[in-house]
């Protein structure tokens, strides 16, 4: 049996009074990758968002490597260093440019050195090839070149884990196929990945576990 | 003796006043505009901590405390008027024994007084950047404070520069209710050049035309600011090609 790596029990969430995640309960193992789908407005996203408490869940417990999350006492800061996320609108910082978005984290966060931080920056840029854009600003970069960035800015810190929000929704078919397939190859190097999608090709492709999301709740 | 004759009399007179009162005016405007941004930045902060359900007790105690002056002190001086600031805060600070003159107490007031309406500026500078924003910093473990001072503020502050450099040709105009405390700027010196000669619409129509001159060079400074800032891009493309 792999090991566990993040667990989530009884797990409820409302926005203004509507209940959108309704008890739900499952967990992923390290080495997964976990392709959620489901209806839009079905609660995918913000079970997603509930694992690196960027939403909090009302009631239920989350727990990483078996230590309760939405504890009071957790650092969360901490905990999301460990946790990549990947948004449906890239979310790059805008001031920076594509090598800095990748360094900033690193360097205030980790507090590694600027030159290690620049030299595992450029190492994840190349591996979502993007070695070529590196000195452009987010404005210049098409959607798809964007996403890969918004990836690499992700490894940049080492994580355990990488949480995927609709990756490719605000993309077309051609600049979506270049992001797939930087999340294959992350799946090949073994990285635990969750993935909300509405790809179902690509998550029977890719996925070795399927969860379906309705109505808040999770069926496998 | 024909309202021309009058101005040249008065420039010829009391020229090197109105000089004096031009570089008052700046100073006070330049001053106060500089500290206000800075301050303001700091009170934008205070009036923005929000509170998570992380937070410990007594660190949610702070935060309340915090933005609720926040919010006090921006509601008072942008609620009153600068003219009666000036005099208040002039005539409490001598009697609790503050030893300014006109001037330090002329530049304090108006730095405090503007830092108010540049909290306001630098908050909707950051209501103009994207949540997502916010977002993707803390999934990268920064913190609340790191993300404001990393990534939301230099993009507050960059959608905020049109607003920011209205701010310096205001206080350009504003400047001038501070005679009331009799600092020398150059509404005041259009007072004391018109009470001695009697010349009160030639005087005052010597500062209009200076105040006007002013506000129409640092406006176009301010254009021409925004539109660097706004320039595209255009990559070295060599450096890039060989990175």
């Amino acid at each position: 049996m792999p090991e566990e790596i993040i667990r989530v029990e009884n797990v409820t969430k409302s926005f203004n009074g509507v209940e959108v995640l309704k008890d739900v309960s499952f967990s992923i193992y390290k080495g997964e990758v976990v392709a959620i789908i489901g209806a839009s407005g079905g609660g995918k996203s913000t079970l997603l968002r509930c694992l690196n408490l960027l939403e909090n869940p009302d009631a239920g417990h989350i727990s990483i490597h078996g230590i309760h999350i939405n504890d009071k006492k957790y650092d969360v800061d901490k905990l999301r260093t460990k946790i990549g996320m990947v948004f449906q609108s890239f979310n790059l910082f805008n001031h920076l440019n594509v090598l800095e978005n990748c360094i900033l984290a690193q360097v205030k966060v980790l507090k590694r050195k600027r030159k290690e931080a620049e030299s595992i920056a450029r190492l994840n840029l190349a591996k979502v090839g993007l070695s070529d854009r590196i000195l452009f600003k987010i404005p210049q970069l098409s959607g798809g070149q964007k996403q890969r960035a918004a990836i690499a800015r992700a490894l940049c810190m080492n994580p355990e884990i990488m949480l995927f929000d609709e990756p490719t929704s605000a993309l077309d078919p051609e600049m979506t196929k270049e992001v797939l397939q930087a999340i294959k190859l992350l799946a090949s190097e073994g990285m635990t990945m969750v993935i909300v999608t509405h790809e179902m090709e690509f998550a029977h492709q890719v996925a070795t576990r399927i969860i379906k999301v309705d109505a808040g709740h999770v069926k496998e | 003796m024909t309202s021309l004759d009058r101005i040249g009399y008065l420039l010829g007179k009391y020229g090197d006043l109105f000089l004096k009162g031009v570089g008052v005016t700046l100073l006070l405007a330049i001053v106060g505009t500089a500290v206000g941004l800075i301050l303001g930045l700091g009170l934008a902060l205070l009036r923005n901590l929000k509170r998570t359900p992380q937070d410990a007790r007594i660190k949610t105690f702070f935060k309340v405390i915090a933005s609720g002056f926040a919010r006090i002190y921006i509601e008072v001086f942008r609620g009153t008027p600068m003219m009666v600031q000036a005099i208040i805060i002039y005539f409490g600070g001598k009697m609790i024994g503050v030893p300014w003159t006109y001037l330090t107490c002329g530049l304090f007031v108006i730095s405090i007084n503007t830092t108010a309406y540049m909290a306001e500026i630098i908050r909707s500078g950051i209501n103009g950047v994207d949540i997502g924003q916010m977002e993707a910093s803390r999934s990268l473990g920064m913190s609340n404070f790191q993300a404001m001072v990393y990534v939301i503020f230099p993009q507050a502050l960059k959608n905020a520069i049109p607003a920011i450099g209205n701010e310096f040709v205001v206080n350009i105009k504003d400047s001038s209710v501070l005679n009331v405390i009799t600092v020398s700027e150059l509404f005041m010196a259009a007072k004391i050049a018109s009470s001695a000669t009697y010349f009160y619409i030639e005087s005052y129509l010597i500062i209009a035309v200076i105040y006007l001159t002013l506000t129409i060079i640092f406006s176009q400074v301010m254009k021409i600011v925004e539109k660097k800032l706004n320039a595209p891009f255009v990559p070295k493309l060599r450096k890039v090609f060989h990175a």
